[in-house]
């Protein structure tokens, strides 16, 4: 599953509309809880884990796609 | 499939039934401990394929009890056909000796939750709460009698003790979806630290097939015969027979009837050979070139059954049906596994046969039963604590922080950090806590301090401190500093913002929750006709310190 297709998943939106700025300014459904699942399901997809800090601080789909990149993903 | 797929299948599918937009049978609501929001597309998916479309509504974060006593509350709303109700030790306090303090806490709100579902002609689904993971001793929690495990488990046995002889009450495990899930994957700390969500969503999809399971029992949906794919099965010869049978017995002694379907008698020699056991076993069969709905409806009607109450076992694709009208279990192409995943199906998942035998509340030390308990009477046993104090100005990043995740309880859009820090010196935090915990800082108010008259333009508190009373107590300390400072009005300043429905409430009824001959506290809708304060949210003036 790529990026755009697992926040279109958890956020219940139509994939053609996350773009890199999308964040929970854009996505109305991109809410505290949904963000948080967000955050767990990419865990699972690529293996990886979030920091607290990073959970908190991660605010776009861009953000998203830097830290996974970060942790040696491919994104 | 890997896990994360299956549930996001299952999510999308369940996204994909609200769309559609069935005509729902059950109104179900859900009051927990927790933020158990995650359940609702698995249930209402298991619900919608059991044939029980139902509408699902998450009631108040923490507040089973405040919502259950309250004769106005969100369950007059959502007036409930199914009420179910999640909580857990870590939100009950103390654990007291022995698990006694859990299993009071627990138990009162059981209590309040048989009188809820009573009130409402409702059936109550009570989740027996899973043993906290979290064990001071670690692995020494086995060897202490008054360790996690110890006290958590004898809260449970008292819960079952309390609802399982009650035929309007099912029971539902949350440690039996931990168990099934397993401890590693059936916890996520950022999940509980920034949503107050204990579980993953593994164990809130088993939770959801648990409970819809049954719930359809409960409705007369389940399954009452197993109907095997003679053809089929008889393929694998003898070794599936061998691990088939003694789940079929089990099955059967709980009063699942089996039934055999084939295309013709050519089956019979085969399972004679292979399995001859199974003939004592089944309760009826078809052998016959008709499609496998005309023979199922045969079967049905012979042991006075309807199809919907039918499960067909076999391999490979079975026959489905468009409508519904009788479930299938696939087994795959391993006979070893067969008997785990036939028993996985969870065809027996019902509720033991009860009768009703006036099972009496709990009982005072006299023997005699305990009055009700009333809403006042339990925020009153709370023994609320409220602290407001000044906010430091290291601490307005913090306050912002806390301001934008409370808006259930808010009086307008959270101020940005930058915009409460030129007002530090009029910001009060608030701390709560109770005999159930210290919830820490859990509200914000900021005020305006000018003239004769005080304004309220910020009033933030985080949803666990809700439904204890905790902003009467907040606005009574504002109105007693105003008294002090010789002040006679304090204004509380609200927007709609679409979510704050919690705060509006409570400003409703403000004249009552703030009774203050020295000083009028009153609310004002922002840019009303009685709004007498310039349309400036976030507040003008920097009052001197507290």
């Amino acid at each position: 599953m790529t990026l755009t297709e697992v926040v279109a998943g958890v956020l219940e939106v139509d994939p053609a509309e996350v773009t890199d700025e999308s964040g929970p300014d854009s996505i109305g459904t991109w809410t505290s809880l949904r963000h948080l699942q967000l955050v767990v399901t990419l865990e699972e997809v690529y293996g990886v884990s979030f920091a607290f800090e990073e959970i908190r601080d991660v605010r776009s789909v861009r953000t998203l796609r830097d830290v996974l990149r970060a942790k040696g993903t491919e994104a | 499939m890997p896990p994360t797929a299956e549930l996001f299948a299952l999510r999308d599918r369940w996204q994909r039934v609200e769309r559609e937009g069935h005509r729902p049978l059950l109104r179900v609501t859900l009051l927990a401990s927790y933020t158990v929001d995650p359940l609702v597309p698995y249930l209402g998916l298991a619900l919608h394929d059991a044939g029980l479309p139902a509408t699902l509504r998450v009631g108040p974060f923490n507040q089973v009890v405040q919502q259950c006593l309250a004769t106005d509350g969100f369950l007059t709303t959502a007036r409930p056909d199914v009420l179910v109700v999640a909580a857990r030790p870590e939100e009950a306090g103390d654990p007291g000796p022995a698990g006694a303090g859990w299993a009071e806490e627990l138990l009162a709100g059981a209590e309040a939750a048989l009188a809820a579902a009573r009130r409402h002609g409702a059936l109550l689904v009570y989740v027996l709460p899973a043993v906290p993971a979290a064990r001071p001793y670690g692995a020494g929690d086995a060897a202490y009698s008054g360790g996690v495990a110890a006290a958590a488990t004898a809260a449970r046995e008292r819960l079952r003790e309390r609802l399982a002889g009650d035929p309007w009450v099912l029971l539902v495990d949350a440690e039996e979806a931990v168990r099934a899930v397993g401890g590693r994957r059936a916890y996520h700390p950022a999940l509980f630290r920034f949503a107050k969500v204990p579980y993953t969503e593994e164990v809130f999809a088993r939770l959801g097939a648990d409970t819809g399971g049954l719930l359809r029992s409960w409705y007369g949906a389940g399954c009452r015969v197993l109907v095997l794919d003679g053809d089929g099965l008889a393929d694998a010869g003898r070794a599936g027979w061998t691990e088939l049978l003694p789940v079929l017995r089990e099955l059967r002694d709980t009063g699942l009837r089996l039934a055999l379907h084939a295309g013709g008698p050519r089956c019979w020699a085969t399972v004679a050979a292979d399995c001859p056991e199974l003939l004592g076993l089944l309760d009826g069969w078809v052998t016959d070139d008709r499609p496998l709905a005309a023979q199922l409806t045969e079967i049905a009607a012979d042991l006075d059954a309807v199809p919907a109450q039918l499960a067909v076992v076999g391999t490979g694709p079975i026959e489905a049906d468009g409508t519904g009208r009788w479930r299938t279990v696939a087994l795959g192409g391993d006979p070893r596994a067969w008997a785990g995943e036939l028993t996985a199906a969870g065809l027996t998942d019902r509720a033991p046969a009860r009768r009703w035998t006036g099972a009496p509340g709990r009982r005072g030390p006299d023997g005699t039963e305990p009055a009700g308990l009333s809403l006042d009477d339990f925020v009153a046993s709370l023994d609320v604590r409220v602290e407001c104090r000044p906010v430091e100005p290291a601490e307005v990043a913090e306050m912002a922080e806390l301001v934008a995740r409370a808006r259930d309880f808010a009086l307008g859009p959270a101020p940005a950090a930058d915009a409460l820090a030129a007002r530090a010196a009029g910001l009060l935090a608030v701390r709560v806590r109770d005999r159930l915990g210290d919830y820490g800082t859990a509200g914000l108010l900021g005020v305006d301090r000018v003239g004769d008259r005080w304004t309220v333009d910020i009033f933030s508190l985080s949803c666990p401190v809700l439904g204890k009373d905790v902003e009467t107590r907040a606005l009574r300390e504002v109105a007693r500093r105003a008294a002090e400072a010789g002040v006679g009005e304090v204004l509380v300043r609200w927007a709609d913002t679409g979510r704050n429905g919690a705060a509006v409430g409570f400003l409703a009824t403000l004249d009552a929750a703030t009774p203050d001959p020295a000083v009028r506290v009153r609310a004002v809708r922002a840019g009303s006709p009685d709004d007498p304060v310039p349309s400036t949210p976030g507040g003008s003036t920097v009052g001197a310190s507290w």
